[in-house]
Order: C-alpha cells, then sequence, then structure tokens
C-alpha cells in the first residue's frame, strides 16, 4: 500500500511539473524569437529536472532494495 | 537601439537559488533531523525524497520563471518609435509603444554606487497625452539611452521623415549594452523600420520558420505588430506585401548576403 501511495504522489510532482515545463516551453516558443539564448536556457531547465527526476526515482528504488 | 536590462539585476536570483540549493543539505546535517531522517521508516524515507523532489524542481522553475522575467523585459528604439516590452513572471506581459512626436522629455536617474559602478539607471520618458509614461529600471547605458531618444524626439518634432532620423551623436546606438559608433557597419539598425516591411513581405511568402537572426528579429516584430494592430507609413502590411513580387528564394539570398557583409546584429 505504502508503495502505492509513494508511486501516486511520485506521478503527480511529476505531472505538475510536467505542466508548468510545457507552458514555459509554449511561452519561450512563442516570444523567444531574439537570439537563441532563450531556447538554450530551456534546455538547460528541462535537462536539470529530468535529472532530479532520475535521481530521486534511483533513491527511492534504492531504499526499498536495501530495506 | 536594442536593449536588455544589466546582467547585474539578476545576480540576487542567483544567489537565492544557490541558498535554496543548498539549504536542504544544511537541514538535513543538523544533527536532531539528521537522527530523524537515519531512524524512519521506508515509508518515512520515501516521502522525504518526495518532498526533495518537488522542492528542487520547484527551485529550478523558480530560477527559470525569474530569468524569463528578466531576459524578457526589452527596450526597442527605432528611428520612428520607442517600444517597451515588460514582462513581469510568467503569466504578466505588457507591450507599450510611444512615436517619438509625442516624447515630452526624457530623463534618467542613476543611484547608488553599485549603479554607478556598473552604469545603470532608470529611464523615464514623460508623454504629452494621456499616455502613461515609460518608467524602464535597472537599464544599462542610461545617460546614452536618453541621449538617443532626445535627438531623435528633437528630430521628429522637426518635420524630418522617420527614413531620414540619424542621431547626431557619435554614438548612434545601443545593441544589448555595446554601444555602436557611426562608423559601425551595423547602421541599419537605426532605420529598422524600413526593414519590418520586408519582415511582413517574408512572413507573406509563408517564411514559416525564420533561420537567420534577421528573419527572426522581423519575424518576432512582425508578430508583434500583428497583435498590437500597427500600420506602418501609408499602408497595411497586406498593400505593401501586394506590390513586392519577389520570390522567397532572392529574399533568403538577400539574407545571406547581408550576413556576409556583417551588416548582421548579434542581439
Amino acid at each position: 500500500m505504502n508503495r502505492i501511495i509513494v508511486a501516486v504522489i511520485f506521478l503527480i510532482i511529476c505531472a505538475v511539473f510536467l505542466i508548468l515545463a510545457t507552458f514555459i516551453f509554449y511561452h519561450i516558443g512563442r516570444y523567444s524569437l531574439i537570439g537563441d539564448a532563450s531556447k538554450r536556457s530551456y534546455v538547460i531547465y528541462a535537462g536539470s529536472m529530468i535529472m532530479v527526476v532520475l535521481i530521486a526515482a534511483a533513491l527511492i528504488v534504492v531504499n526499498h532494495l536495501l530495506t | 537601439m536594442f536593449v536588455r536590462k544589466q546582467w547585474i539585476g539578476f545576480v540576487p536570483v542567483v544567489i537565492i537559488f544557490a541558498v535554496l540549493f543548498l539549504a536542504p543539505f544544511f537541514v538535513l546535517a543538523i544533527g536532531p533531523i539528521a537522527d530523524l531522517t537515519m531512524s524512519t521508516t521506508q515509508f518515512g524515507r520515501d516521502l522525504l525524497i518526495l518532498v526533495l523532489l518537488a522542492y528542487y524542481l520547484s527551485a529550478i522553475t523558480f530560477i527559470i520563471a525569474s530569468w524569463i522575467a528578466y531576459y524578457y523585459n526589452i527596450l526597442v528604439v527605432s528611428d520612428e518609435r520607442v517600444v517597451e516590452i515588460s514582462q513581469n513572471g510568467l503569466f504578466n506581459r505588457s507591450v507599450n509603444e510611444l512615436v517619438f512626436e509625442q516624447v515630452e522629455d526624457v530623463s534618467s536617474i542613476v543611484k547608488g554606487m553599485i549603479n554607478t559602478i556598473f552604469d545603470l539607471g532608470t529611464l523615464d520618458i514623460q508623454t504629452a497625452g494621456p499616455q502613461r509614461n515609460f518608467v524602464i529600471k535597472d537599464i544599462g547605458r542610461v545617460n546614452d539611452i536618453v541621449a538617443i531618444i532626445l535627438d531623435l524626439s528633437s528630430q521628429a518634432k522637426k518635420g524630418i521623415k522617420a527614413i531620414d532620423r540619424m542621431p547626431s551623436l557619435a554614438t548612434v546606438g545601443i545593441i544589448g549594452s555595446r554601444l555602436v559608433a557611426k562608423t559601425s557597419n551595423k547602421l541599419p539598425i537605426m532605420n529598422f523600420e524600413m526593414h519590418l516591411k520586408e519582415g511582413a513581405r517574408r512572413h507573406s511568402l509563408k517564411i514559416k520558420s525564420p533561420k537567420t537572426l534577421r528573419e527572426k528579429f522581423d519575424y518576432w516584430w512582425w508578430t508583434h505588430c500583428n497583435q498590437m494592430n500597427v500600420s506602418f507609413g501609408n499602408g497595411e502590411y497586406g498593400d505593401e506585401t501586394k506590390q513586392i513580387d519577389t520570390s522567397v528564394k532572392s529574399v533568403r539570398e538577400e539574407d545571406s548576403q547581408n550576413d556576409k557583409k556583417g551588416e548582421m546584429i548579434d542581439l
């Protein structure tokens, strides 16, 4: 049961931030026609988000394997 | 002239982000909390990981949202008008325009040591009529900007046509925080309204994916003017585009030639 709760919370957090990231992507796509720095920064933003999500997922899995 | 806020204005956000990033390490290292996290159940540790996940995602989103609010504040000064694009957060954006004929007075305020060192200031443009004043904070090279706007405004009031207007100063433009000297090959920036019609032409020729920086700028400006319902000269874009019979290919060739000449503006 606890595992399901953890998985659901994990997915909810990911979904909320995915929606936010999509909105920012839309925003940058619409207004970033001067120079390319905004697109590059979006790639950094999305990349760091994915990294954080993967680290969290890995920690949860490791936590379950160790106990 | 194309000006963004100075980078120094973004430094406090970076410092806040650094503090937010490091804070959990210090909090979790504190004795009682560290003991609590070590002795808790598997579910408790999972929840802690989830809280940290949400926290770091929020911190990353905070910095990108702050960066957007900083990066999308733009001041454009052409030979016809001043355009202020103001972005406050993700959901608040405004675009204001002011033609030079309506400029009453322009002033700059540089306050404090940091502002003096980094050449930062507040630009205040007083307008004639009911239009609200333009106040732009933390902008670089503010004295040069004031001089250029005053010069162009006085030329406009003398009845000089936009296309013939050019600042009589040694500095005729600013791109980012760099000055553009009169002898520079980047002079077309002051006459870019002329290029805007070309931008409309390109757009009308269905160039949907602008490639060069010139195209990107034109496309951006076209979008902006379209939203604002701005017309140029005697006719709307439609009239302008009907008179021109040029193929997409030739427009692209013209662009690449301009790039080679060094007329492209590094925005």
